[in-house]
C-alpha cells in the first residue's frame, strides 16, 4: 500500500502545475527568507486567499516550497548584514558575517547552501520514513521535558560561545531577563512595562535581533569602509572549497539535522532554537584552535545551525501530520491551510492520504534542491557585497534594519527598541561581551517561564524526577564541569 | 375622474418613491465609493482573527454600495487593546473596522481596560460563537456534577492567558460550579492543550464543542473514547455532529448553587455566543452606520462566504448587529452587585 501511495504521489508531484507550484513558491521563498523583516509566516500568509481553489498538491507545493527557501536564502543577509533574513538564521550569523568579514564568504555560503539542502532532505526523509516512530517522542516531551531542554540549551549557549563563560552566563541571565517583559503567563500582572500597552506583549524578537547585531555593524562598517577587511578574493575558489567543507563536517550535516528535526518536532522549540543547540553542540565538539575559532568565522558554526534549521521544517511537520498541532509559527499557518484545503491532518494521513505527505515529502525534497541550487548560483555575484564601499551599503542596510523590525512589529516604537538595542549591542561588542547568550537567553527563556509554569501546577516539585528531566539535568552538571575543568586549565 | 385622480397620485407615489430609493442609493454608493475600508485585526497575522479579517475584506465590500477595496491592518499588542483603542479614536467615518473576541468586554468590567467604553462602539454583527463544553480524560472516574464537586483528587484543566475563554470558563467551572479543579495555565491556545491532554498532563479541558471536532488529538481521543464530554455549558447552538451528545448532558447552569454566580454565568455566556464580532468607530453617523450592519448581514448569508468559512474550518453562529450588540453588552447592564460578582469570579 506504502508503495502504492509512493508512486501515486509520483505521479501527482511530477505534473506541470505542482512543478509550477514549486518553482512559484521556491521564488517566493527566496525572496521573503533574504529580505530581513519578511519571513514564512507572512509568506504563507499571504499566500492563503489564492491557494483556495487549487488542488491541494499545487496549494502545499507552493507553501511548503516557499519555507524551504526562506530557511535557505535567509543566509544571504546573515552573511553580509549580520541580520538574520528571518529568526532561524539568528545562529548563522555568530560565524557567518566574520566569514565575510575575512572575505571568505562564498565559501562560507556554498557550505551554507550545501547543508540547508541535505539538512532540509534529511528532515523530509525523517518524516517520511520515522513519521510513527516520532509520534511517541513527540508525546514523551510534555512540559518538564521541555523545561529541561530549554533551560539546558540555554546553559550551553552560555558556556559555549565565547571565550568567557561567566559573561556569557550574565548575558544569558540578561536574555532572561529581557524575555520577562509583558505579561506573566499564569496571571496577566504586567512585569516591566511601566505602564506602556507596547511592552504588554513583551519585546520582540525581530527588533532585538536587528538592534543587537546588524545596527553595531551599521557602525563598525562607517569605521572600516567595507564588509570584509580584506580587499580582494579570488571568488573562484568559493564553491569548491565549501563542498569540501560539507565533506569532511558530513558527521556534523548529520547530527544537526537530526538535532533540527527533533527540535521543530516538540512543539513549542522550533527551528531557531534547534539552530542554535545544533551550534551549541558543534563548539562543545571542538577543542583547540578550531574551538577558539568559532564566532570569528569557523565554518562548523555556520554547517551546524544551516542543517538544522533547514531539516526542522520537516520536523515541525512531524505533530502537525501526527496530531494537528502545530510544531512552530510556521506550521500554525500550514495548519490553517490544511483546514482550507479540506484536509483534516491526523492519522489518516498515514492511512487514506498517505500519498498526498509523500507527496509533501518529495516536494520538500525538490524545493530543497532547486532553493540550493539557486542559491549557489547567486553566490558569487552576491559575495561581492562584502567588498562594496560603506556608503552604499550603510543607507541599504538602515533601510532592511529598520523596515524588517517594524514589519515585524508595527509600532513607532518598535524603532526606538531597535535603536536602543542597537547601542546595547554596540557596547557588547565594544566590551567583548558575547551577544548569542542574550539572544538565547530572550528567545527560549519565556518558552522556559511558561513550560516551569505548567511543570508545577501539573505534576507538582515530582517533574524534576521524570527520566528525560534526569537526563537533561546530568548533561547540564557535565556542560558546567567541562566548562569549570576547561577554565581552570586556562589559568 | 375619481380613478384617474387616484391613478396620478398612485403614479406619483411611485415616483416619489423611486426618486428617494434612487437618491439614498447614490447616497449610499457615492458614500463608500472610492475609498478603501481598513479592518484592524488587533491579533497577529496568521491566527483565525485575522484569517476572518481577511475573508471579511474580500467578501464585505461586494454587500457595500459604491464596491470600495477593503485591507487588513494587523495591530497586535496588550491582548487586542492597542488594535481596538486605534479604532476606538478613529475618525467616526465608517472606514474603520475591527474584529476581535467579545470576552474582551470582561476587561473594561475587571478594570483592565479604562480607556474604552464598549457602550459606545458600534456594534455591526457576530460572525461566530461558541457551544462551550467541558471534556474530561476517561480515567478520571467522575462523571456527574456531585463528581466534580466532591471529588478528593483535584481535576487538572488546561487554560490559557488570563483573558481568554479557555481560562475563564474553567474559572467559573471552579469559583461559580465550586468544581475542585486545578487551573494548569500557561498554554497557548487550545491546540497545545489538547496535546496536554493526550499526554495526560491535564485531565480536562473547557473549550468549545467545535474545538474538540476541529483538532486532530481530541477529535481522535473522542471517537476512541480517551476523553468525554462531560458537562454541557452553554453559549451557541453546538455543531451538528456533537448535538445529540451535548443535548443529553447535564448542564452547568444547574451546578451553581448562588443565584447571583448564575446570574453571572448567565451573562458571561451571551459574550459565547458573539463570541466574534466587528464593531466600528463610536459616534458613526447613521446612514453609514445603516449601511455596514446590513453590509455585515449580507456577508454573513453570502452562501460563497458561507462556505469559504466552513471550508477553513470556522463554525458560523452568526448574529445581525442588534443582536450581537445586545448579547455582548449584557455585562453591562447587570445590577451592580452582580457585577461585582462577576469580576470576583474572573479576577
Amino acid at each position: 500500500m506504502a508503495f502504492e501511495a509512493f508512486l501515486e504521489a509520483l505521479g501527482t508531484t511530477f505534473t506541470l502545475p505542482v512543478l509550477g507550484g514549486i518553482l512559484l513558491g521556491v521564488a517566493l521563498g527566496l525572496v521573503f527568507g533574504a529580505v530581513p523583516g519578511l519571513n514564512a509566516v507572512l509568506g504563507i500568509v499571504l499566500l492563503l486567499p489564492f491557494v483556495w481553489s487549487l488542488s491541494p498538491f499545487v496549494a502545499f507545493a507552493i507553501m511548503l516550497s516557499l519555507v524551504s527557501a526562506v530557511h535557505t536564502s535567509n543566509t544571504f543577509p546573515a552573511f553580509f548584514f549580520n541580520v538574520p533574513g528571518s529568526p532561524s538564521a539568528a545562529a548563522t550569523i555568530l560565524d557567518g558575517y566574520p566569514m565575510a568579514r575575512n572575505g571568505d564568504a562564498a565559501r562560507g555560503l556554498t557550505a551554507a547552501f550545501v547543508v540547508s539542502a541535505v539538512g532540509g532532505i534529511i528532515g523530509a526523509l525523517v518524516l517520511l520514513i520515522a513519521l510513527p516512530a516520532l509520534q511517541p517522542v513527540v508525546l514523551a516531551f510534555a512540559a518538564p521535558e521541555r523545561f529541561m531542554l530549554v533551560v539546558l540549551g540555554i546553559l550551553m549557549i552560555s558556556f559555549l560561545s565565547g571565550a568567557k563563560p561567566v559573561k556569557g552566563l550574565m548575558a544569558g541571565a540578561l536574555g532572561l531577563w529581557l524575555g520577562t517583559v509583558g505579561q506573566d503567563p499564569q496571571l496577566g500582572v504586567a512585569r516591566f512595562t511601566f505602564g506602556s500597552d507596547y511592552l504588554l506583549d513583551g519585546l520582540q524578537t525581530v527588533p532585538i535581533i536587528m538592534g543587537l547585531f546588524a545596527l553595531p555593524e551599521v557602525v563598525s562598517l562607517a569605521i572600516r569602509g567595507r564588509i570584509a577587511e580584506r580587499t580582494h578574493v579570488d571568488m573562484g575558489e568559493g564553491f569548491r572549497p565549501g563542498l569540501r567543507a560539507c565533506l569532511a563536517n558530513r558527521w556534523l550535516v548529520v547530527r544537526s539535522a537530526v538535532v533540527g528535526v527533533v527540535g521543530g518536532a516538540i512543539p513549542g522549540i522550533g527551528g531557531t532554537a534547534a539552530a542554535f543547540y545544533a551550534y551549541g553542540m558543534a563548539v562543545q565538539g571542538a577543542e583547540g584552535a578550531e574551538r577558539r575559532r568559532f564566532g570569528k568565522g569557523e565554518i562548523k558554526g555556520v554547517i551546524a545551525p544551516e542543517s538544522a534549521n533547514n531539516s526542522s521544517a520537516g520536523g515541525e511537520l512531524v505533530p502537525l501530520l501526527a496530531f494537528g498541532v502545530p510544531g512552530g509559527a510556521t506550521s500554525a499557518i500550514l495548519l490553517a491551510a490544511f483546514l482550507i484545503l479540506g484536509i483534516n491532518p491526523g492519522p489518516e494521513m498515514l492511512g487514506e492520504k498517505l500519498s498526498l505527505s509523500f507527496s509533501m515529502v518529495i516536494v520538500l525534497v525538490l524545493s530543497n534542491l532547486l532553493a540550493t541550487g539557486v542559491c549557489i548560483a547567486i553566490t558569487r555575484p552576491a559575495a561581492r557585497i562584502a567588498f562594496l564601499k560603506s556608503n552604499l551599503l550603510i543607507p541599504a542596510l538602515m533601510l532592511f534594519v529598520l523596515f524588517g523590525a517594524y514589519v515585524a512589529y508595527p509600532h513607532p516604537y518598535t524603532l526606538v527598541l531597535t535603536l536602543a538595542f542597537g547601542v546595547l549591542g554596540y557596547l557588547m561588542m565594544r566590551f567583548d561581551w558575547a551577544r548569542a547568550p542574550l539572544l538565547v537567553g530572550f528567545i527560549l527563556g519565556p518558552l522556559a517561564e511558561n513550560n516551569l509554569v505548567i511543570s508545577l501546577s501539573s505534576y507538582g516539585a515530582a517533574f524534576l524526577v521524570r527520566p528525560i528531566p534526569l537526563g537533561c539535568m546530568a548533561v547540564m552538571a557535565l556542560v558546567v564541569f567541562v566548562a569549570v575543568r576547561r577554565g581552570v586549565g586556562r589559568r | 375622474m375619481k380613478t384617474h385622480l387616484r391613478s396620478a397620485m398612485f403614479w406619483c407615489f411611485v415616483a416619489v418613491a423611486a426618486l428617494i430609493l434612487t437618491g439614498s442609493l447614490a447616497g449610499a454608493a457615492d458614500y463608500y465609493a472610492g475609498k478603501t475600508i481598513t479592518i484592524v485585526c488587533p491579533y497577529s497575522t496568521g491566527g483565525t482573527y485575522d484569517r476572518m479579517s481577511r475573508l471579511a475584506a474580500k467578501f464585505l465590500p461586494r454587500h457595500i454600495p459604491g464596491n470600495p477595496a477593503a485591507i487588513v491592518n494587523n495591530k497586535p499588542g496588550a491582548g487586542g487593546v492597542i488594535g481596538l483603542r486605534s479604532v476606538y479614536k478613529a475618525k467616526p467615518d465608517g472606514l474603520s473596522l475591527i474584529h476581535f473576541t467579545s470576552p474582551m468586554v470582561v476587561r473594561s468590567l475587571t478594570g483592565g481596560i479604562k480607556d474604552i467604553d464598549f457602550k459606545k462602539l458600534t456594534w455591526l454583527g457576530s460572525v461566530g460563537g461558541a457551544h462551550y463544553i467541558f471534556a474530561l480524560r476517561t480515567d478520571r472516574p467522575e462523571r456527574t456534577i456531585e463528581d466534580f464537586q466532591t471529588t478528593k483528587k483535584p481535576i487538572r484543566v488546561g487554560a490559557s492567558g488570563p483573558s481568554s475563554l479557555l481560562t475563564q470558563a474553567p474559572k467559573f467551572l471552579q469559583r461559580a460550579g465550586k468544581f475542585n479543579i486545578r487551573l494548569v495555565p500557561g498554554y497557548k491556545g487550545y491546540n497545545p492543550m489538547a496535546l496536554a491532554m493526550k499526554q495526560n498532563e491535564v485531565d480536562g479541558v473547557s473549550t468549545a464543542g467545535s474545538a474538540v471536532r476541529v483538532n486532530t488529538a481530541t477529535r481522535e481521543m473522542h471517537k476512541d473514547g480517551t476523553i468525554k464530554l462531560v458537562l454541557s455549558m452553554g453559549g451557541a447552538p453546538p455543531p451538528d455532529p456533537l448535538k445529540a451528545e451535548v443535548a443529553a448532558l447535564p448542564k452547568f447552569v444547574d451546578a451553581i448553587a448562588d443565584p447571583k454566580d448564575r446570574d453571572a454565568w448567565v451573562a458571561f455566556s451571551g459574550l459565547l455566543s458573539a463570541s466574534r464580532p466587528f464593531a466600528t468607530t463610536p459616534g458613526l453617523p447613521a446612514e453609514p452606520a445603516a449601511i455596514l450592519k446590513k453590509a455585515m448581514a449580507d456577508m454573513m448569508a453570502d452562501p460563497e462566504f458561507r462556505k469559504t468559512a466552513t471550508d477553513q474550518g470556522f463554525v458560523l453562529n452568526t448574529l445581525n448587529a442588534a443582536e450581537a450588540e445586545k448579547l455582548i453588552l449584557s455585562v453591562f447592564n447587570l445590577p451592580a452587585d452582580i457585577q461585582d460578582r462577576l469580576k470576583v469570579l474572573l479576577k
